[in-house]
């Protein structure tokens, strides 16, 4: 990775093209909470004309990390590596244990599952307040996550399906693999469906949410780990963008390592795989779903990744289905890892704007590829009612051959 | 001492009641509107210290981002009995130093006002507060076939208040005109904080043009908060070409010819081979080998007119030796060719740490002789140039790049831009034709001007602003206490 | 009446300002324009009294840039042209013309256009009153095409606003004021515009009414696009013409009769004296009582003409 942040800063000529694609800018109207103004900031206290923790920090912590401004942004400036390195540098210099306490929860399973059933035994629904004061001094306005039930889906039976084309890894992740069981088993699915099988291996967290929020080395020993466990040359399929985001730069993050940069290159968003493969043919004989459906970028989808057109492509692919646009269908939805949490206020007018730009399009069905998205979107159709159905991606493409109504929230 | 951080007070003379900290001052202020609306501090002095001019730094006291009208109005009228300069900013794109807080004091920021008042699609105007982004006015009225014609090629982000400001124009002001031909009113707050509204929903009355004056004023005449802006259809057809060349003189030869033929295109663009390097790395352009320069040529309105004028366009590029004419084929690729053109500056950071983009006008019939001396300048002062820019008007845009820690750098760049401005004025043109004069122009002004124009200048900007507090030191040279104060901002750099 | 001054140099116009005693009042034709106000009501404003405290008119200085004609400087290939403010319009289309080019302004035959105010005459005269034509909402109006002018202040100093590039915002735009400022301000002597290529004008849209040929327009009134069949309608017995792309009428009112008036509508009238030129906006008001206070403080040029002191 290139380390030399100032390097970093000065490809940024703060021409400010950037202002209306950041959110908190957006929100908020100040220069501080804008990707240019950041950049400013981390550049002054590098020259020493600012201090990291009182002038920088609480506008790097106000950050939601969605790399909306690299996609607007003419002169590519890697806003996204400013932001790692800095919260890195803040860390390193001081600590925040509760900060530390939330990812290793939420990033290994183990804990997430005990942590998730302890959870249902203490009163309320929302994240333990204990946390969410220590990290933001606010409140929590996270509901508690629920995690999704498993399916049961009808076997695929091979005579109806095309010969198997190969192998591919699956990237189950962390919290993922916990809250959303049933993406795992749609994608595998959709896989066969083009010809692809998942060759299990035991694997571990991708280290995408260390490395967003200022733990470099930590995501390096996890990344280092996962491409250990993933040795054969085969593509490493991801259905969460987040992760999927942060694969793709592993050979930043590990300095330009051969095998990094190799594991990079054969790791694939779950949609542009299934578009590759021939998925749109597939769907042509899928039964189809008659509803009005529209689609959220994941910032890490669309920004991290640039993956824009792949999902509506497939999408629009299912029969009988309306894709409607979504206003401002990019901007984040105040989710972005654990943000929700750690900024509560914020996330919380970014998920009410995200909302009324959802209910206006009049779609039954909102899809994203994203976890973090999807639970917190489902949250605020939860609270507004639900009348608009939160779906993967790729739940929406599986419920295309199979019916909708094996994706029903049931209560737990 | 409030106002800078020099702890001299600018004004001069002692005046009593002023609060005598920052801290002092944005507390005053937050009784005045609420704790939220008010930012201070040391980050916040540093983040507002610049536009997008990155020369001349200084910073304010205190930045407050009121939500109306009203909130505005107090503001200035607490500035104006505390003896605090103030200066209105809207998105910060601006490329003269417009909303450099010249003498310190108070930022107000109009991105808290964003808000669409009302739309009337039946008189094609509409009502916005002054901190909407230009694109949002045409985003949210392309339902109805209508967009807000001038586009600044920062319009995705610089809002209406600051292209009123700055009189902006944008590529396709050679056909639809400047921003002062589509504002139709503006809700002003005077520089001693009275509320004004000035035009309406319908233009061109009778009585002094107040307007004309305001749009361009560079927020010196008040603060604009509320607009009302003319729309327009969008127009039924576009045909967008990019025509490459193997010289300079044969596409300004283009350009001369196209308007004299009296066909007026949408947009007639030229970028040179030092933007074409950004812009290929930053958005995939392709051009010939051997393109020494690019003409983007645009033209729109009922499809038949179009291609006859599109085949008139062809006909002239051909004539004049082109390498490759290449009509965009659809939507996806004029869009493209237009982002290459509208960020294009915007991508040279992917060439070096800072810019300076010039903005001098001069008779078209002047183009290739003009960027031969910008040429020749650049090399002198050994400091890389682009050129892109507005070539149907003559509007030059050479873009200086540059390492901005290097305060020599800074230097020659500044000698550089003024050796160009003066030639401009030389050759019977203008030392800014969009950007405004802001502090950076500012010593040019005498240049173009004698004191006798500069005084009746003066004498207009009386009717609105006859003291020291709104957005001191700008436009015009020799204001009082500014000649000291320029010493300290100018070429700050890093 | 008094002598009417026709001086042939810019120098002269400004000692002439500079000198004069009293009172200056230029008209390119030394008659007053019909829109304008009327003598007796520039004497009254004088001292910003009745009529009867009115000066006499000899002492006013009246000046006729009718001698003060021609084109100056023409660059026919950046099309732009330096003319002197008593050229006529009609003169400089013809000069234009020669070389393929034009303002683009309408031009009727004679008797349209003078029952509608296109009067074609001089700069100082039309750029002053800035009426309405027939292009304007086409093609605009002298706001669009002036790039800059020389003037002469009240104190007899000739300054220099704007410059001759096609595009240009380096200062304020003091030639704005002057665009419709009826001489109150400054008085136009040289006027630099940008010219039209002649085969890219449009034709007027404008309808005229049977018998527009032998009226003479004496209001003229814009209305909002929304209002405009409404106005069409209400005022249809006394309609010289419209022009539907603009909004504006051209109507000859009986008497000192006034029309119906529209929301946000404007309306500028011959024959009514005062009445002329009527402001209601007291913010408007008071700026241009400032504007002049500034830029004429002894209530020189044009006395009244804008109908504030």
């Amino acid at each position: 990775m290139n380390h030399d942040l100032e390097e970093l800063t000065t490809h940024c000529i703060r021409c400010g093209f950037c202002l209306e694609s950041c959110p908190t800018f957006v929100q908020t109207g100040n220069e501080m909470e804008s990707p240019r103004g950041r950049i400013y900031l981390v550049r002054s206290a590098i020259g020493g004309k600012l201090n990291w923790q009182e002038d920088v920090k609480p506008h790097l912590d106000l950050c939601l990390g969605c790399r909306a401004c690299e996609t607007a942004c003419p002169s590519a400036v890697q806003y996204g590596m400013i932001l790692e390195i800095a919260r890195d540098k803040i860390e390193k210099e001081k600590p925040q244990r509760a900060k530390d306490a939330l990812l290793a929860g939420t990033t290994n399973p183990t804990i997430l599952k005990t942590q998730l059933a302890l959870g249902r035994l203490l009163p309320g629904k929302r994240v333990p307040g204990l946390i969410s004061h220590l990290l933001s001094g606010h409140a929590a306005e996270a509901d508690r996550p629920t995690p999704q039930q498993e399916a049961h889906f009808p076997f695929l039976d091979d005579k109806d399906l095309p010969a198997i084309k190969g192998e591919v890894y699956l990237l189950e992740g962390c919290a993922m693999k916990v809250l959303y069981p049933r993406v795992h088993q749609v994608t595998r699915r959709l896989l066969r469906r083009v010809g692809f099988v998942v060759k299990d291996v035991s694997q571990g967290c991708c280290g995408a949410l260390h490395a967003h929020y200022g733990n470099l080395t930590e995501a390096r020993k996890l990344g280092e780990r996962l491409i250990k466990s993933m040795p054969d040359n085969l593509p490493v399929i991801v259905n969460s963008a987040g992760c999927g985001s942060t694969i793709k730069e592993y050979g930043h993050l590990m300095d330009g390592q051969s095998s990094a940069e190799a594991f990079a290159k054969r790791t694939f968003d779950v949609s542009e795989f299934l578009l590759a493969n021939g998925l749109i043919e597939a769907l042509q004989s899928a039964k189809g779903l008659n509803q009005t459906a529209t689609y959220h970028d994941a910032c890490h989808l669309a920004h991290g990744q640039k993956i824009v057109s792949q999902p509506r492509e497939l999408i629009s692919a299912i029969p009988n289905l309306k894709l409607v646009p979504l206003n401002e269908a990019d901007m984040c939805c105040g989710s972005a890892g654990i943000y929700n949490v750690t900024q509560p206020e914020m996330a919380r007018k970014l998920l009410e704007r995200k909302y009324d730009n959802i209910a206006q399009t009049g779609a039954s069905i909102v899809a994203t590829g994203n976890p973090g998205c999807h639970s917190w979107i489902a949250q605020a159709a939860r609270e507004h009612g639900k009348k608009i159905q939160v779906l993967h991606t790729l739940e929406l493409l599986e419920a295309a051959f199979v019916g909708l109504e094996l994706f029903e929230e049931k209560p737990i | 001492m409030i106002l800078t951080h020099q702890q001299e007070n600018p004004i001069g003379g002692t005046i009593p009641n002023m609060p005598s900290t920052h801290a002092e001052l944005a507390k005053a202020l937050e009784r005045l509107l609420t704790p939220e609306a008010v930012l201070s501090g040391a980050a916040a002095e540093r983040a507002y210290d610049c536009d997008a001019y990155t020369v001349d730094r200084s910073n304010p006291t205190a930045v407050v981002l009121p939500e109306s009208t009203e909130e505005v109005a107090k503001v200035v009228r607490w500035c104006c009995d505390n003896n605090v300069p103030f200066t209105a900013r809207g998105a910060g794109t601006g490329l003269s130093g417009g909303v450099l807080a010249a003498l310190g004091g108070v930022v107000i920021s109009t991105k808290r006002m964003t808000r669409i008042l009302e739309i009337d699609v039946e008189n094609c105007c509409l009502l916005a507060q002054s901190g909407i982004a230009n694109k949002r006015i045409s985003e949210a009225v392309k339902q109805f076939g209508l967009h807000f014609a001038p586009d600044p090629s920062s319009q995705t982000v610089s809002t209406i208040g600051g292209n009123i400001g700055e009189n902006s124009g944008g590529p396709h002001t050679l056909k639809y005109g400047i921003t002062v031909q589509h504002i139709l009113g503006v809700t002003l707050v005077d520089p001693r904080g009275e509320i004004l509204k000035l035009g309406g929903k319908l233009a061109g009355g009778p009585g002094y043009d107040f307007l004309g004056l305001i749009v361009g004023g560079e927020g010196t005449l008040g603060v604009v908060t509320e607009a009302w802006v003319k729309l327009v259809p969008v127009p039924k057809a576009v045909a967008t070409a990019l025509i490459a060349y193997s010289t300079i003189g044969d596409a300004t030869k283009t350009v001369a010819d196209i308007i004299a033929a009296g066909t007026i295109p949408a947009a007639l663009e030229m970028m040179d081979r030092g933007i074409l390097q950004a812009v290929r790395l930053a958005f995939g352009l392709q051009y010939p080998e051997g393109a020494e320069a690019l003409l983007l040529i645009e033209c729109d309105g009922e499809p038949e007119t179009v291609a006859s004028e599109m085949e008139i366009v062809k006909q002239i590029c051909t004539r004049n030796n082109a390498l490759e004419i290449r009509v965009a084929a659809d939507e996806a690729e004029r869009a493209k060719l237009w982002v290459a053109r509208k960020k294009g500056i915007g991508a040279m950071g992917r060439i070096a740490p800072s810019i300076v983009t010039h903005d001098g006008v001069i008779p078209r019939s002047k183009l290739p002789e003009m960027l031969e001396f910008v040429y020749a300048v650049a090399k002198r002062q050994q400091i890389g140039v682009a050129n892109l820019f507005h070539a149907g008007d003559g509007n030059l845009h050479p873009c200086f790049y540059f390492d901005d820690r290097d305060p020599d750098q800074i230097r020659r760049v500044i000698e550089a831009g003024e050796e160009i401005l003066t030639r401009c004025i030389e050759l019977g043109g203008s030392v800014s034709g969009e950007h405004g004069i802001g502090v950076e122009k500012i010593d040019l002004m005498k240049l173009m001007f004698a004191p006798e124009d500069l005084e009746l200048q003066a004498t207009s900007k009386r009717i609105f602003n006859d003291a020291m507090l709104c957005n001191p030191c700008k436009v015009l040279p020799n204001q009082k206490s500014c000649v000291e104060h320029q010493k300290r901002w100018r070429g700050t750099g890093w | 009446m008094v002598n009417t001054l026709t001086p042939n140099s810019i120098d002269e116009i400004a000692q002439i300002v500079k000198d004069a005693p009293g009172p200056v009042v230029f008209d390119a034709q030394s008659a007053p324009h019909p829109f304008g106000l009327p003598t007796v009501y520039r004497q009254s404003r004088l001292n910003r009294g009745a009529v009867t405290d009115a000066i006499g008119l000899e002492n006013f200085t009246a000046i006729s840039l009718q001698e003060y004609s021609g084109v100056i400087e023409h660059d026919v290939d950046d099309q732009v042209v330096v003319v002197r403010a008593g050229t006529t319009v009609t003169q400089l289309q013809s000069e234009l013309a020669k070389v393929n080019q034009c303002l683009p302004y309408a031009m009727f035959e004679p008797r349209l256009a003078q029952a509608t105010a296109h009067f074609y005459g001089s700069l100082i005269d039309e750029i002053g009153f800035n009426l309405p034509h027939g292009l304007s909402a086409q093609c605009g109006s002298w706001r669009d095409w002036v790039l800059g002018m020389r003037v002469v202040t009240a104190d007899g100093t000739i300054a220099k606003c704007g410059s001759k590039a096609v595009k240009n915002v380096a200062g304020y735009d003091v030639q704005k004021l002057m665009i419709g400022a009826r001489g109150t301000l400054g008085l136009i002597a040289e006027v630099t515009l940008k010219t039209f290529p002649l085969k890219a004008l449009p034709k007027p849209e404008m309808q005229f009414f049977p018998g527009a040929e032998v009226k003479a327009a004496n209001w003229i009134q814009r209305v909002l696009p929304t209002d405009f069949q409404k106005a069409v309608s209400a005022h249809q017995p006394h309609l010289i013409a419209v022009d539907p792309c603009s909004c504006v009428l051209w109507a000859a009112a009986p008497g000192n009769e006034s029309l119906q008036r529209f929301s946000e509508d404007w309306v500028v009238r011959a024959g009514v004296g005062e009445r002329n030129l009527e402001f209601t906006d007291l913010t408007v008001i008071k700026l241009m009582e400032r504007a002049k206070q500034l830029f004429d403080p002894e209530n020189k040029l044009n006395p009244g003409e804008m109908g504030i002191c």
